[in-house]
């Protein structure tokens, strides 16, 4: 058998399950805009905690809502949480990060003491305090989300910077004139463009993961707009009468966040040459 | 290379989790203990266990087996002479006397005298601090002991609620300075442990007043906040009696559980900021009360288990209440669009729907009821705040557009009606009306029952006619117990008296 | 060099514990709602919510009592509760009763399932049932872990009727039931992150079996098996610490999520309560507790890093 062969194989498998999960999501994205099966918010009295059947494919909730329409409408959430908290980090990090390995001194120590004290501070608590002070609701998630992305892409691209900046092609911009800013932008990030795009998508699904998890506790997105987490919050009060409620949304949030591991995974293999090798 | 990894190792780790998981059932997490003993689950923490510290509902039916008054309710809402055998007073309504049951103990063994009750009801007053812990007997002016079985109450002016709130004023022992810490009072049950976010664990007072009570050795009252614990909790036999189980967890309790139910004299209100548009027209106000529709919402949220109300008062206590007002504004949407159209809002307006968060029962509520009125195009969005946060804005700042919140019922009607009235300190519906303060006065000021109920039940009226929020429902109060326990009874207020609670079976758990 | 930087890593660590001490007070300048109100209820009486501030001495300015707090803090006393009238650091211990054991049995179930699984893994990764069973690993990551929790409340409790999630006993009553009652959280805290420590430790095996020096080996027709398994349990080591490193803070910190889903009060549930109550010295107490793990743990982390691998330097 022979190694080389099978690692291309395994890359074509990760990038390809990664890409087509991902794929249905965003298509599930798309339509949710246009169509639901019926009116996300809907209630019918008369039809709660229905299980999975022909009128609704998923099942009813504990007010008869269809809960196929509310999790394709919940994408919109995680999409839109995520998406969101992900460039804010990336944008934010990535700006301290390339900061922090070009000029180096002073101003490298003031962010590595930033970055470490976001790190030291336990995160649930910092969500819990900005909601506390604004308010739950989708955009204090994305705020806390975001800062807590933030030391992690600020140390990809310093390490980057740090690796970079003493290049020959960068002297060489150097002395001809070019200025700092430029430099930066136009030849030292194209340079970990590629890692700092597989952390975004890695990213991607923990702020997937952390979203859930702050609505599950009652603080991220609020009713009566589904989110996955919500739901399963919701859900959990019902686990013995309605158990597909409780299911329902958990798999969804489990097969998107591991759609963008794969893919994540998948573009790594995919740019990392020694992988190649075998 | 040939390492030795099998999938035996597999099959062993596989075999680790089912031991773990069977571990994990709990099973020797049961008391092995036989003794008398009854566990009841509650939600939360005890916010001061001195009494005259604590507000919380959630204290006072704890406490309740643990301190008593001069006064005791009994479940119908009357009063029952508990550390004063009998009182009187004077036909002006000024002076009460009261005189002490002879041979009553404090949990610490020290016999109650005069001194007691008059250090007890003076440091409610204030009267040496200057700053009274309780606001309930500002018109107490004076607390004689004449002599040792008289304590004499001086007013400046009537008090119709006095001898209700009479039984909230706990006896302490005098001079107790840890009560905080190490309560003593005179209740069927007294202190043993507490453990915050875990456990209070009470005993019975073998020298309790009334002769064989009470039947239980001791009392667990167990904090778990959540509510599916707590049901599997009660289901599995860590926990006998579930004091307001959701409604609609009562069918999976099966055959060795049964379950009580009554009014809770609890009004659910959709409160409208008066001062705030467009709830200032009266027109729009009664648009909202025949666009929210209270039979659907009673069953969507409370599973039926609610009783409708028409005005701030439940008819859990039926002396007082002023039936027939619930039907004043039926479910009617081409009623409520004409409303609107009228106020001048023929296609509704947007409004914000201000609800704390930690009450899945009002967020339950907010949803259905927005819904309801986006069909006469009241478009209500749903703001969630901590409770912390509604209590500062909404409820004292009374910044806010619509809210939903419970407010609960007293022994007395004036403390539920005192909420409507122009001066009140936590007036946030913004209720001002000189007839319906007119109705208060004359009410709080009247020594005759029977008058008394009749301007009741006129300012009730008031309130529903003057739409001055939509008075939801009485949500019922369920409790769930194990068949072998009897005894228990429901009271028009928040409190849990184990005092009677016995098991039927002489082999308890 | 490593032991060089040692004092100075030790400032810039409590250096950092106090900023997020003075971002909590900074930020409880701006904080809505009122202790005293939230611990008597909405009908209390102003009268006693005055009477009450003061005892608490709440009408000190936030930053008189942060300064009084910072101070307790060098003599070592957390101060009191506001909730619960407790020092704060009974009330810790207390919920820590319940966090300590829970991660420490995650921790065990990680290493125990993690380890012989990565091997596994890395040892079949090129055959079928190696890449299946990696599958089902990358499904391991991506569960959340308390969709997890749920899902096992549902299966114990229908398997076993007495199943009572935050059902804990304290210790001292019967520590067999206590221990019981914290194995499922334990399991749902440990389940994900093992899969994250499988693949670590699988990564770390293919790597060392296509070392160059084990191919020298094998093509000198000598099976090394002791060489391959010192240096493959150096890098087995160096994975754990990884992950460990990763996720210690989750672990130790008493994952809030989980405390919900079975009803513990571990440090999770008291941080929560402290917040909702604004229990100013509770939740100075609990944060620097959760800090001081994350900055221990980092330090800790990049002293096994170069103790294992002289060659790993201060990042």
């Amino acid at each position: 058998m022979e190694l080389g062969k099978m690692i291309k194989r395994k890359i074509s498998f990760h990038l390809l399950t990664g890409g087509l999960i991902v794929g249905f999501f965003l298509l599930m994205l798309i339509v949710s805009f246009f169509y639901t099966p019926f009116p996300v918010n809907e209630m019918h009295s008369s039809e709660r905690f229905l299980p999975p059947g022909r009128a609704y494919l998923l099942g009813t909730d504990n007010f008869g809502r269809d809960i196929l329409s509310r999790i394709m409408k919940g994408t919109q959430t995680a999409f839109f949480v995520g998406t969101l908290a992900v460039c804010l980090g990336l944008v934010t990090g990535a700006g301290l990060g390339a900061a922090s390995g070009y000029f180096g001194g002073w101003v490298d120590r003031l962010i590595g003491q930033l970055t470490a004290t976001i790190q030291a501070f336990p995160g649930v608590l910092f969500a819990l305090m900005i909601v506390a002070v604004c308010g739950p609701g989708a955009v204090n998630t994305i705020l806390a989300l975001s800062i807590t992305a933030i030391p992690g892409f600020t140390r990809i691209t310093r390490s980057g910077f740090l690796q970079f900046k003493e290049c020959s092609f960068v002297e060489a911009a150097k002395t001809i004139g070019v200025g700092p800013l430029r430099i930066m932008l136009r030849h030292i990030l194209p340079q970990i463009l590629p890692e700092l795009l597989v952390a975004a998508s890695t990213g991607f699904s923990s702020a997937l993961l952390a979203e859930a998890g702050l609505s599950y506790l009652g603080l991220g997105v609020q009713p009566p707009e589904p989110s996955w987490g919500r739901m399963l919050n919701e859900a959990q009060g019902y686990l013995f009468r309605a158990p597909w409620y409780s299911l329902a949304p958990g798999l969804v949030l489990i097969l998107a966040v591991l759609g963008f591991n794969l893919l994540s995974d998948g573009i790594r293999d995919l740019l990392d040459p020694n992988a190649e090798e075998g | 290379m040939r390492t030795k990894f099998s999938p035996f190792y597999l099959v062993v780790l596989i075999g680790i989790l089912l031991v773990a998981a069977f571990l994990g059932r709990g099973e020797w997490s049961e008391k092995k203990e036989t003794a008398n003993k009854v566990v009841v689950v509650i939600p939360q923490d005890p916010d001061y266990l001195d009494p005259h510290l604590a507000s919380a509902a959630g204290t006072y039916e704890i406490m309740f087996n643990v301190y008593e008054g001069l006064l005791k309710p009994t479940p119908d809402g009357s009063l029952l002479p508990a550390l004063a055998e009998r009182y009187t007073v004077t036909e002006d309504g000024l002076v009460y006397t009261f005189y002490l049951r002879p041979g009553v103990k404090f949990h610490n063994g020290q016999p109650v005298t005069v001194a007691d009750v008059k250090y007890s009801l003076e440091r409610l007053m204030g009267t040496e601090t200057g700053e009274p812990l309780s606001p309930f007997f500002s018109k107490v002016v004076a607390v004689e002991a004449p002599d040792e079985r008289k304590i004499i109450l001086k007013l400046k002016e009537v008090d119709a609620s006095l001898l209700s709130n009479l039984t909230t004023a706990a006896i302490v022992p005098k001079g107790h300075r840890e009560l905080n810490t190490r309560p003593v009072g005179t209740g069927p049950f007294r202190f043993v442990e507490y453990r915050p976010g875990q456990r209070i664990i009470l005993a019975k007072f073998a020298d309790y007043w009334q002769a064989g009570r009470p039947y239980l050795d001791k009392v667990e009252f167990r904090i778990i906040p959540d509510r599916e614990a707590a049901l599997i909790a009660l289901k599995n036999g860590t926990v006998d009696i579930y004091p307001r189980i959701d409604v609609n967890r009562t069918a999976e309790l099966g055959k060795d559980f049964y379950t009580l139910q009554s009014m809770q004299n609890l009004v659910q209100v959709l409160a409208l900021n008066l001062k705030r548009e467009p709830f200032t027209d009266r027109r729009v106000r009664r648009a909202i009360n025949h666009a929210v529709n209270k039979d659907e919402l009673i069953e969507l949220a409370a599973f039926g288990f609610g009783t409708k109300l028409g005005s701030g008062f439940s008819p859990a206590m039926a002396y007082y209440h002023e039936p027939g007002l619930e039907n004043m504004y039926p479910t009617d949407l081409a009623k409520a669009r004409e409303f609107l159209a009228e106020a001048g809002y023929p296609d509704g307006f947007r409004t914000v729907l201000t609800v704390p968060s930690n009450y899945p029962f009002h967020v339950d509520t907010a949803q259905i009821i927005v819904e309801q009125l986006k069909k006469v195009g009241i478009e209500a969005e749903i703001e969630l705040v901590e409770w912390a946060v509604w209590l500062q804005r909404v409820y004292h700042g009374r910044d806010y557009a619509m809210t939903i919140t419970g407010l609960s019922g007293k022994l007395d009607p004036l403390p539920v009606l005192i909420r409507y009235t122009s001066d009140y300190a936590n007036n946030f519906f913004n209720y001002q009306n000189p007839e319906f303060d007119q109705l208060y006065r004359l009410a709080a000021a009247e020594s005759d029952p029977e008058k008394r109920a009749a301007l009741y039940k006129k300012a009730q009226r008031v309130l529903a006619e003057d739409a001055a929020a939509v008075f939801l429902m009485d949500p019922h109060y369920i409790v769930a117990l194990r068949k072998e326990l009897a005894g228990y009874q429901m009271y028009p207020i928040y409190i849990q008296d184990l005092s009677t609670v016995y098991w039927t079976n002489n082999n308890p758990r | 060099m490593m032991m060089r930087d040692l004092p100075g890593r030790i400032i810039t660590a409590v250096f950092t514990l106090w900023l997020v001490s003075l971002l909590i007070f900074l930020v409880f300048q701006v904080l809505p709602g009122n202790p005293a109100q939230i611990i008597l209820g909405a009908e209390a009486a102003p009268e006693q919510v005055a009477a009450l501030e003061k005892e608490l001495g709440l009408d000190r300015p936030v930053f008189l009592r942060y300064l009084h707090w910072l101070g307790g803090v060098f003599r070592g006393d957390l101060g009191n509760s506001l909730r619960y009238a407790q020092p704060v650091r009974r009330l810790m211990a207390n919920s820590l009763q319940v966090t300590l054991p829970v991660a420490g049995m995650a921790l065990f179930f990680i290493l125990l399932l993690g380890i012989p699984l990565g091997l596994v893994v890395g040892k079949y990764h090129w055959q079928k049932r190696g890449f299946f069973l990696s599958a089902l690993l990358q499904l391991g990551t991506a569960v959340p872990s308390f969709w997890l929790g749920i899902m096992l409340t549902l299966v114990l409790a229908k398997l076993f009727r007495s199943f009572t999630p935050g059902a804990f006993v304290p210790w001292e009553e019967d520590w067999l039931g206590a221990l019981a009652s914290l194995i499922p959280p334990a399991l749902t805290v440990a389940l994900p992150k093992t899969a994250v420590l499988n693949r670590y430790v699988g990564a770390a095996f293919i790597e060392e079996s296509n070392a160059d020096y084990i191919r020298t080996a094998y093509s000198k027709g000598i099976t090394e098996k002791r060489v391959f398994y010192r240096h493959l349990l150096k890098n087995i080591l160096i994975s754990v610490i990884t992950v460990f490193g990763l996720m210690g803070a989750d672990i130790l910190g008493g994952s809030i999520i989980v405390e919900k889903v079975f009803a513990l009060p571990g440090i999770g549930r008291l941080l929560i309560d402290a917040i909702s109550f604004r229990d100013f010295p509770l939740i100075q107490g609990i944060a620097l507790y959760l800090s001081t793990v994350v900055v221990l743990l980092n330090l800790l982390v990049d002293l096994f890093y170069s103790i294992l691998d002289p060659r790993i330097r201060w990042s």
